[in-house]
């Protein structure tokens, strides 16, 4: 079987002290070329250490407006999981960092989840995140993509029992999503009050990295979950960035990009000193 | 998932305790109306050459079937003490039902309605706000149904904690579609006392599929009973779709190959669903009930036959199920149950239109 990369990377960062950074893109969104571009100076600048790219789907039911939005322009451009795949299997070469799917599941589904998963594996995506997807009914999917070697990446909450987040974890790889609060993705002011406790928890029972993603839209969020993870995903706020760079270069993304990096860089410093 | 497993957890208990059980049936009864009629229609079983009975749930208190379920599941808010109960509506009779329930039962209610929806069924509207609830207006995707659901879910998971998602059809993810039907099985069992004997078919409109499930039900062991399922022509998921997954539940769904959940389209907003539920699907799958589709006019054609002839106004959704039934060949000795499952006044602007697009073309 192939190594698989993201594997490696996580692991990597977390034994050299290192928060993980990674950013969700809505695939071939706001177009093709756009977004293939995009991932080459994500990769090219470091920006991040791994992407997660979303297929659209009709019925987004994780999905808060902003998301939801570039979902529904990307769907209404023709974008389907086929030629999400087949754009990043053409730039595959040219990009070093790992690649995350995000499906809902009846997309997998559609036209037979194996002819998916080969499509998903050859276009050299380490894992999957299904967010319609519970742990509990996760196996067959779980074990079809392994076949692939494509990981399954399952998501907890500060909702989740103590004994769920132990089946969860162990079931969970190569990182846990721990989904920061109630709701939808979505940027939010404030995160809740109790997620420093609940994640310091997931951290402990959990024998893979934990990611915490849903709502973190500031370099300063960032940093108050990285301290009590191993990474931080941001989705909606880089779309946000995305949107107001739509005409011209992708400035915005890069400059909000780099503020969160160096926030983490910062904290990685502090922890060393 | 943390809240559907509480709810499955709440919701086994309830069941189970004698002083919800009596809370429900008493309201059931003195509230609801229950038990509604089982009316022998002389005009349908002379039209049919078979004895054809309707349940009159359009009788039920609110109109429809849909008070049924809204006041177990608001009954079961109450007692698992959570303040607001969140639901969606596609024809707004749910949406009635549930803010009935709440207004009786001292809930905040918000009901999420699709767009297009409000658009066609604004007397209901005009009702739930009335009766104290909130009415949100749902703009994302085609404005129905589907729509209204992924609005309601949304809310619900931000506030699991103080807020019940009251579902109104046997679709979703467990427990809902099971809770629905438990709650909507009283129609079926009604019919099974009031029945001198069993019927040799039963028939009921298919959307979600929460009125058909309650009617079929009870009768699932009783071999010699067929049921008839009927979809609309425009959102016939049982009989033109392929196993999906959507709101949580694995069935029959419309979708295309890119798996993209498809546009329906049916004159009875009630029946403008993508999905249906699972259970549905198994009956399907193991032969237990046959599916079939009804167009609009046939469905208005029932509708108005129903009026002149019988002095009923019987939801456009209910007369696809008549459509069926009149449209078929019988025995002499068949006798027929149609669930009559709401009233149609909701529906004379629809129908009134439909007819003068008709005579125009």
């Amino acid at each position: 079987m192939k190594k698989n990369i993201l594997r490696e990377k996580t692991r990597r960062l977390k034994s050299s002290g290192k928060k993980g950074l990674s950013f969700f893109l809505t695939g071939c969104w706001p177009s093709t070329e756009r977004f293939t571009e995009l991932l080459k100076i994500i990769d090219g600048e470091d920006l991040a250490d791994f992407v997660e790219v979303g297929v659209p789907f009709s019925d987004p039911l994780a999905d808060g407006p902003v998301i939801r939005r570039a979902s529904g322009e990307a769907i209404s451009s023709g974008v389907t999981l086929e030629k999400i795949t087949e754009a990043a299997a053409d730039i595959r070469n040219q990009i070093k960092m790992p690649l995350v799917l995000m499906s809902y599941l009846n997309v997998l589904l559609a036209g037979g989840i194996e002819k998916n998963l080969e499509a998903v594996s050859g276009a050299g995506f380490s894992a999957l995140i299904i967010p319609d997807l519970p742990a509990e009914e996760s196996g067959s999917v779980s074990g079809a993509a392994r076949r692939f070697g494509i990981d399954t990446v399952l998501l907890a909450s500060p909702s989740t029992s103590q004994e769920r987040l132990k089946m969860i974890t162990r079931r969970s790889r190569p990182f846990l999503y721990y989904v920061s609060s109630f709701g939808v993705t979505g940027t939010r002011p404030e995160l809740p009050e109790d997620l420093r406790e609940k994640l310091s928890l997931a951290l402990r029972v959990s024998p893979c990295p934990v990611y915490c993603g849903f709502g973190i839209s500031s370099p300063a969020q960032a940093r108050e979950v990285a301290a009590f993870s191993d990474g931080v995903i941001i989705g909606s706020a880089l779309t946000k960035k995305i949107i107001s760079s739509s005409s011209g270069c992708f400035n915005p993304v890069k400059k909000f990009a780099i503020s969160i990096r160096r926030q983490l860089r910062k904290m990685e410093d502090n922890a060393r000193n | 998932m943390t809240p559907l497993i509480e709810l499955e957890e709440a919701y086994r208990s309830l069941k189970k305790d004698p002083c919800f059980k009596r809370e429900l049936k008493g309201l059931l009864e003195s509230f609801t109306g229950r038990p509604t009629p089982l009316y022998l229609s002389e005009k349908l079983t002379s039209y049919c050459g078979a004895r054809v009975y309707l349940k009159r749930e359009d009788l039920c208190h609110t109109g429809a079937h849909k008070i049924n379920n809204a006041l177990g599941q608001g009954l079961a808010a109450r007692y698992t003490s959570k303040k607001r109960v969140v639901a969606e509506t596609g024809a707004g009779q749910h949406g009635v039902a549930c803010a009935t329930a709440a207004a009786l039962l001292d809930l905040e209610c918000t009901v999420y309605m699709g767009y297009r929806d409000i658009e066609r069924q604004s007397e209901n509207v005009s009702r739930m706000r009335m009766l104290g609830a909130r009415v949100e207006k749902v703009d994302t995707g085609e404005g129905t149904l589907k729509d209204a659901v992924n609005a309601a879910i949304q809310d619900w998971v931000s506030d699991p904690l103080r807020t019940y998602y009251l579902l109104g059809s046997c679709v979703g993810p467990h427990p809902y579609p099971l809770m629905v039907r438990d709650f909507q099985s009283v129609i079926g069992r009604e019919v099974k006392k009031q029945l001198k004997g069993l019927p040799t078919h039963l028939a009921a409109c298919v959307g979600g599929g929460s009125n058909s499930i309650g009617l079929f039900y009870p009768f699932f062991r009783e071999s010699g009973v067929s049921m008839t399922g009927i979809e609309a022509a425009g959102a016939a998921s049982l009989t033109r779709g392929k196993v999906g997954v959507l709101h949580g539940s694995m069935s029959y769904l419309l979708y295309g190959e890119d798996g993209q959940i498809e546009l329906t389209s049916s004159a009875a907003p009630g029946l403008d669903y993508s999905g249906v539920g699972p259970e549905h699907s198994f009956y399907r799958d193991t032969g237990r009930a046959e599916y079939v589709r009804v167009d609009d006019k046939a469905a208005v054609d029932a509708f108005m036959w129903m009026m002149r002839n019988e002095g009923i106004i019987p939801a456009l959704e209910s007369s696809h199920a008549l459509a069926w039934v009149m449209g078929r060949k019988w025995k002499k000795d068949d006798t027929v149950v149609v669930c009559l499952s709401g009233r149609g006044e909701k529906d004379l602007d629809i129908v009134r239109g439909f007819l003068e697009k008709e005579g125009n073309q």
